[in-house]
């Protein structure tokens, strides 16, 4: 058997063998990225039996597997925050309670509410881009990573701009990061939400329920009839009320309601 | 040949394609059969720990063999050389005694005493026990014994066997020819030694005929000399650099039910790290402290008994954090919410002490461990030494901090021990004293 | 005049002195007809009846007191003259005392003398050596009594 032959051999072996490995990954991704008609049907009359509606232009996202990021939450703590909105003539007046001449500030868990004591004199409005430098520049100023935030809403009414910030990772929302703002002329009239920087290390996660199968479990705990008008995933820190120096921030998935209520679901499978 | 060279750079691409696709199924555990982790079960292989606790479950805390005479009474501490060919003896004994139904006659305290006082072992246990508690903890079953609570045992020269706890004394009639012989060398072996150690109730410091001075339970054993030991030295296997080492608790993670790729963590302001999962929160303080509250069921443990389940579960999680410290069964009680167990380290023999808690406490219910406490520590022995105060002289200190009257104190134990503040100090040899019955400070 | 005030703190000096010299005096020894002005300052409770028997090389006397009182232990020797041979110890909070004694003899005693402040008492305590298996009789006996008292 000359050489040649060998390789012909070998190399149709080899082009088999690929073929092969190649088809099972690729159906075995497929399997996970389709929704399938009859589970669609399936979950659609689960809905149906609670009552659930969901709109049309709900589009259902896809996410097959999510890792677990760590984040640093950017309040490290009260009284430092207080130090850096407020200046260092604060004080506490109450429990979680800070105040100075520049404002008033409140903790709850991991959210916080600042409002300037400053009172809005000119009624013109600034431009969207100065609205976004200021905000962004005075974010960073108290310990946030702005590196991937983006604004998610913005409305001006009356010289007074309203402005959702919101960080993303992974190229999915992070629902634990989000501030409003609002915002005039004179300079920042209020701020709240909450803030995790999100590290560079990370667990490496597992596979994430399949959408429909969170709506059902939605429908099924959420007793009341509703209209379902989207549907996201994102990251979350998922307890917001206790404070946590840092936290994981672990795969969650977002419903939101006609009434405008929003509601989370762990959205991690659980493997065992 | 350029077709020649042709085939060879394709045969050559297609190995390398071959090699690429094979390496994402063997490294994508979704695409493998049935969960199978040849990578994983390699990894998780642990070192065997010295002192396994499910070995060590119903040893007693400590062997006091009396060889007839007060001047002569030796106390074998469960890491003394000779304190398991006693034991094996011993626990062979009670075995069989209490494998007799129906066999438990009660007592005076009188024949205890005498008893104690003639050739016998006399074995010291930190829990106290139902007869039914103790026949699980040693593996077999006991029928209609009496209802009562006992923490001491005592094997007679000819093997009759008697247990009590300051309540009641019961007495097994039992036969056994393996009790004289240890007795019997240990006095040999010990013979030009003096060993002088009374019991409460032969110095009569038992009962109080109406002066004003501390009563001591019967049993408390009385030290006519300080007590001599190696200082030992306590370390937190849990922080690195002051802070949480993530790294050293994520073999025991997966014990608790927390999917280490998947969990859901957070650190609180004071550092301690919280994981949440669907079954339970398990907390680990940067002193140390890990804490374990199921939420629903708990976490599913292997087959057995209560007590044999905790054991394994506490040697498992001992494994995986290098600790190879002796732990003794303090407390073992049921009630209608589980089984309770509690457990303290032991160093060189004596007990090391908490303030508010004890190293290791669990909750078992129908085969679930449904809360679950340790204090993490690893001890490593010293070349100092350290010297405990004179009996009477450390209960004179411990009197005098109570202000209430002296008629009303009552010590119930009293042994030697040592005192970990969490600190990771040197801890030296001490006396353990507890007071029932104070009027507080 | 001169020498009635002389006198005077002679006098003084030789009162303080006795209250002194009473416990100076048992510094070392104390003889064995040696009488206390108190019997409340210690109770024996081993042996109860001050006397015992014993195969033991050696016998722990135990006893209770008052807190701050001082204790002493001689024992007997030739003639009338009990040493000292255990230095003084004092009682503490818990009332509580304990000392461990050798038999050189077959028949000793012992002398425990305690000091609280101007009362004193003095206890004498008999201990015997016996053979182990006369003691074995002497306890069996005891404990079938007190079942038959019962």
């Amino acid at each position: 058997m000359s050489w040649s032959r060998i390789k012909t051999i070998l190399i149709i072996l080899f082009l088999f063998t690929d073929i092969f490995l190649a088809a099972s990954i690729f159906t075995a991704q497929k399997k996970e990225t389709e929704i399938s008609p009859e589970v669609l049907d399936a979950a659609n009359a689960v809905l149906e039996n609670h009552n659930i509606a969901l709109d049309k232009s709900v589009m259902f996202p896809h996410m097959s597997s999510a890792p677990i990021l760590q984040a640093d939450n950017a309040i490290t703590d009260y009284d430092a925050f207080a130090a850096l909105i407020l200046g260092d003539d604060y004080y506490l007046e109450a429990p979680e309670v800070y105040s100075s001449d520049m404002g008033s500030l409140t903790f709850s868990g991991d959210r916080f509410s600042f409002k300037s004591k400053e009172e809005k004199k000119s009624a013109q409005a600034l431009a969207q881009k100065a609205v976004r430098k200021m905000l962004f520049s005075k974010l960073k100023s108290l310990g946030f990573d702005m590196s991937r935030a983006k604004i998610v809403q913005a409305a001006e009414k009356g010289g007074i701009w309203t402005v959702k910030v919101r960080d993303f990772a992974e190229s999915r929302p992070v629902f634990s990061s989000g501030i409003d703002a609002s915002i005039s002329a004179d300079g920042i009239l209020s701020l709240s939400g909450s803030w995790f920087n999100v590290r560079g290390t990370r667990e490496q996660g597992g596979s994430v329920k399949s959408i429909m199968g969170i709506l059902i479990d939605f429908a099924e705990e959420y007793s009341r009839p509703a209209e379902i008008t989207a549907a996201e995933y994102g990251y979350s820190v998922f307890d917001d009320d206790n404070y946590h120096k840092s936290a994981s921030l672990i795969p969650v998935a977002r419903i939101v309601l006609k009434d405008g209520t929003d509601w989370f679901a762990d959205a991690r499978a659980n493997d065992e | 040949m350029k077709t020649e060279r042709i085939k060879s750079i394709v045969l050559i691409l297609l190995i390398i394609t071959n090699l690429v696709l094979a390496e994402k199924i063997l490294v994508n555990e979704k695409l493998w059969l049935s969960g199978y982790n040849f990578f994983v079960s390699t990894r998780n292989s642990r070192k065997k720990n010295n002192f396994s606790v499910s070995e060590r479950l119903s040893m007693p805390e400590k062997i006091v063999v009396n060889t007839g005479y007060q001047s002569s009474r030796f106390i074998f501490k469960r890491d003394d050389k000779d304190f398991a060919s006693i034991n094996s003896a011993a626990s062979e004994i009670v075995k069989s005694a209490f494998s007799m139904p129906k066999s438990a006659l009660e007592i005076s305290p009188e024949d205890w005493y005498a008893a104690l006082t003639a050739k016998s072992l006399y074995l010291n246990y930190s829990a106290s026990f139902t007869p039914s508690i103790f026949a699980s903890l040693l593996g077999i079953s006991s029928s209609d014994f009496p209802d009562t609570e006992f923490s001491d045992i005592v094997i007679a020269e000819n093997g009759n066997v008697y247990f009590g706890g300051g309540a009641a004394y019961y007495k097994i009639p039992f036969t056994s020819s393996l009790a004289s012989p240890i007795i019997q060398s240990v006095f040999l072996e010990h013979a030009d030694e003096e060993s002088v150690i009374n019991y409460s109730f032969d110095l009569n410091f038992d009962k109080n005929s109406g002066e004003s001075s501390t009563v001591l339970s019967p049993m408390i054993l009385i030290y006519s000399e300080p007590v001599t030991e190696n200082t030992v030295l306590p370390e937190n296997p849990v922080t690195k650099d002051g802070e949480i080492d993530r790294k050293a608790l994520s073999g025991i993670l997966s014990d608790f039910g927390v999917n280490k790729s998947s969990a859901r963590s957070y650190t609180e302001a004071d550092g301690s790290l919280v994981y949440v999962e669907n079954n339970g929160i398990l907390k680990i303080t940067e002193s140390g402290i890990l804490t374990f509250t199921a939420r629903g069921n708990g976490v599913k443990l292997k087959n057995g008994s209560a007590s044999s389940q905790i054991a394994a579960f506490i040697d498992e999680i001992n494994g995986k954090m290098n600790i190879d410290a002796d732990l003794c069964l303090s407390s073992a009680q049921a009630d209608d919410s589980g089984q309770h167990f509690e457990f303290d380290y032991m160093a060189k023999g004596y007990p090391v002490k908490y303030a508010d808690r004890c190293a290791v406490s669990a909750t078992v219910s129908n085969g679930y461990l449904v809360s679950y406490s340790q204090i993490l520590r690893r001890f490593t022995v010293t070349d100092a030494q350290s010297v405990s105060p004179d009996f009477i002289q450390a209960l004179d200190e411990i009197i005098d901090t109570y202000h209430g009257s002296m008629s009303e104190m009552r010590i119930t134990k009293m042994y030697p021990a040592f005192f970990d503040d969490l600190s990771q100090n040197e801890l030296e040899i001490d006396w353990h004293i507890a007071v029932d019955n104070v009027l507080a400070e | 005049m001169k020498k009635r005030f002389m006198s005077l703190i002679l006098a003084v000096l030789v009162v303080f002195s006795v209250q002194y010299a009473s416990f100076a005096a048992y510094e070392n020894s104390i003889p064995i007809s040696a009488q206390g002005n108190s019997t409340n300052l210690i109770s024996i409770k081993r042996p109860k009846s001050l006397s015992g028997s014993t195969s033991d090389k050696t016998y722990t006397i135990s006893a209770t007191g008052l807190q701050n009182t001082k204790v002493r232990v001689y024992r007997l020797g030739a003639g009338d003259v009990c040493t000292l041979i255990k230095s003084e110890r004092q009682i503490g909070a818990s009332g509580l005392f304990s000392t461990v004694v050798d038999l050189p003899d077959s028949n000793n005693t012992f002398v425990i003398y305690a000091e609280n402040g101007a009362s004193n008492q003095v206890v004498k305590i008999q201990i015997s050596k016996v053979k182990k298996s006369t003691v074995d009789k002497l306890k069996s006996v005891t404990v079938n009594v007190l079942n038959f008292l019962k």
